[in-house]
């Protein structure tokens, strides 16, 4: 584990990062796991001034981010069909390139 | 005439018929599969997916940035800055470049992604990236 204090720039490349790898979830309740705990997350500590304190959450994001994309990989790999809920037609064509 | 005879006519007939050999006639081709006259059924291919104009593509933008639940929707023009005019911060310009990723299907680098402070500068990334639907 890293201790390293994380830059403003490093800090919100983990957060995209954390926000890219949800994306991979075929399971709706995980994607959208996934990217709220990333965004509760990132709220909660948005005010950390102990820069020990602030390691460590960086620390922390960077191992669920391990995390993320590996479960990601494999929740990929076994795909269902999708649920009610994300049958949502878009105007804009959101999910007609989506099967 | 006999049935034999017949028969034996049309043996001969077979025998010494010139059949012309199988050619394709590559010119004659296109003309066949665009047919003409009264009864020409027209023959359909898909087009591809047209081109977003820069048009759509700002106003899909919008639309993203309409959706999310932080932006006064009242305040919003294509060039209102994220930070100083909506009140937003970084995290929520993350959450807003991740939403315009997933609204075209497309993945912007970190540099484009920070660059994006207004909606214009969005739909211009966006417009640059040609997989973008």
């Amino acid at each position: 584990m890293t201790t390293t204090l994380p830059t403003r720039a490093q800090a919100l490349e983990l957060y995209r990062a954390l926000l890219r790898s949800a994306r991979q979830f075929s399971n709706y309740n995980f994607r959208n796991y996934v990217a709220r705990r990333a965004t509760d997350a990132f709220r909660a500590n948005q005010t950390l001034s102990d820069s020990a304190a602030r390691a460590a959450a960086y620390a922390n994001g960077l191992a669920e981010l391990g995390v993320a994309r590996r479960q990601g990989a494999i929740d990929a790999m076994y795909r269902s069909e999708r649920l009610v809920v994300e049958k949502t037609s878009r105007p804009s064509g959101y999910n007609v390139y989506r099967e | 005439m006999s049935i034999t005879l017949r028969f034996a006519t049309r043996a001969a007939a077979i025998a010494t018929a010139k059949f012309p050999r199988a050619t394709f006639n590559f010119a004659a081709a296109p003309r066949a599969a665009f047919p003409s006259g009264p009864f020409a059924q027209p023959r359909f291919y898909s087009a591809g997916a047209a081109e977003l104009s820069k048009e759509q593509v700002q106003e899909r933008v919008l639309n993203v940035l309409r959706d999310f639940d932080k932006v006064d929707a009242s305040k919003l023009t294509l060039d209102s800055h994220f930070i100083t005019d909506l009140g937003l911060d970084s995290l929520d310009q993350v959450e807003i470049t991740i939403a315009v990723e997933e609204e075209f299907n497309i993945e912007l680098s970190d540099k484009d992604a920070d660059d994006i402070l207004t909606a214009r500068a969005a739909a211009e990334k966006v417009f640059a990236n040609k997989v973008a639907m």
